[in-house]
């Protein structure tokens, strides 16, 4: 790959880190259709690349946001044994199941989280939240300061259980389609176990890098990971997460709603094209 | 309690910075590197540990990304032991499954060799 090629990717991968840091997700939609039909990379070096870009975003941005404490490292912690248990399972059952069906079947369900997504979108807080004991004893309710309220606020957290089983099917399909590891992520917390949207998205950045790296002995021994690939990108993404961070603060829970709406009825429409 | 909170976000934001810092830093010389004096290479940063590292910008870039790659399993390590040092035992639990998990999965997807897609 040229220097050309290289700053290209470079700001490529800063616009897929910036968008990743704000609403909870690695860039590989951005990231692997970029490499693969703009520089015409094969798609397992991109999704090597994706790999790396999942990481750089999720540990880049979590600097700010812990600072900030506006991710919930309980909720991560006890989540991310769902997604892991998940991603292992996956890989078992991975010649088990036809992946065409999986991406009808996982689209429609993301279009359907979508129109979900949007009827919500005048909230700014979750309401009538009333904790479940389970998260009680866990202590996951908590706060954090939101500077556009200009006011600490406290939430509420139920539908633990809902939330990890999601998590641990979610943690098996991703590893299977090889996307959709933030998507679920911010989906489950945000309708089963109703937490506000911007803690949502930062503690699924959270626990993204942990699920990726999961995978991180597959990706190297198979040689997935192009240096002079991954490196731009890699770069790139942390830029764009350290700028998606500082916005994120500044940006109202209903227009991160809305961005990821969007963001959702793309990914859906195109899991269920691939799936016809 | 809050006071505690505090620490563990603080402190796991360090290890955080202190990953993705070095990695940058190494990423960034590697590729000026490479781009100034280009040379052969292969694909696969795991030759890195078959003996091939030479302090050329391809190994620099390669050493890079596997600090990037470590960073959140180290986050995670630091959590198990600042949830030990809070006396929070049902985390030390939770986190202790998530690391083995974790484990597990590296080890075991290095060991399986198979390929892309349907």
């Amino acid at each position: 790959m040229d220097s050309t090629w290289s700053i290209l990717t470079f700001f490529v991968s800063c616009f897929a880190g910036f968008l990743g840091s704000l609403l909870g997700l690695g860039g590989g939609i951005i990231v692997i259709p970029f490499l693969t039909l703009v520089l015409h990379i094969d798609i397992r070096h991109a999704i090597g690349a994706s790999l790396i870009s999942v990481i750089a975003t999720s540990s880049g941005a979590a600097v700010a946001y812990l600072r900030e404490r506006i991710t919930n490292i309980r909720i991560a912690m006890f989540l991310e044994i769902a997604t892991t248990l998940g991603a292992l399972t996956g890989a078992f059952v991975n010649s088990l199941l036809r992946t065409n069906i999986l991406y009808l079947l996982f689209g429609l369900l993301l279009l359907y989280s979508a129109i979900k997504i949007f009827q919500g979108r005048k909230q700014e807080l979750p309401e009538g939240v009333k904790s479940s004991p389970l998260a009680r004893k866990l202590r996951l309710p908590s706060s954090y300061y939101d500077q556009v309220l200009h006011r600490e606020v406290k939430y509420e957290v139920t539908g633990v259980g809902q939330g990890f089983f999601t998590l641990y099917l979610a943690g098996i399909v991703s590893g299977l389609l090889g996307l959709g590891a933030g998507v679920f992520k911010v989906l489950a917390m945000d309708t089963f176990m109703r937490l506000p949207m911007k803690v949502s998205t930062t503690t699924s950045n959270f626990m993204i890098g942990v699920t990726a790296a999961a995978s991180a002995g597959y990706y190297l021994t198979n040689g997935l990971v192009d240096p002079v690939i991954a490196g731009p990108v890699a770069l790139g993404v942390l830029l764009g997460a350290m700028i998606g961070t500082r916005v994120l603060f500044q940006t109202k829970n209903t227009t991160i709603r809305l961005l990821f709406f969007l963001i959702l009825l793309f990914i859906s429409i195109r899991m269920i094209i691939k799936g016809l | 309690m809050t006071e505690k909170k505090d620490n563990l976000e603080y402190i796991l934001s360090w290890v955080l910075l202190i990953g993705v810092a070095t990695s940058a830093f190494l990423l960034l010389v590697g590729l000026l590197l490479l781009h100034l004096h280009p040379q052969p290479h292969p694909q696969n940063i795991f030759s890195l540990f078959q003996g091939h590292f030479h302090l050329n910008g391809y190994s620099l870039l390669a050493l890079g990304l596997l600090l990037l790659l470590a960073t959140p399993i180290m986050r995670v390590l630091f959590s198990l032991i600042l949830f030990a040092k809070m006396r929070d035992f049902t985390y030390v639990f939770l986190t202790f499954i998530v690391l083995i998990v974790l484990i597990i999965s590296i080890i075991l997807g290095g060991l399986m060799k198979r390929s892309f897609g349907p």
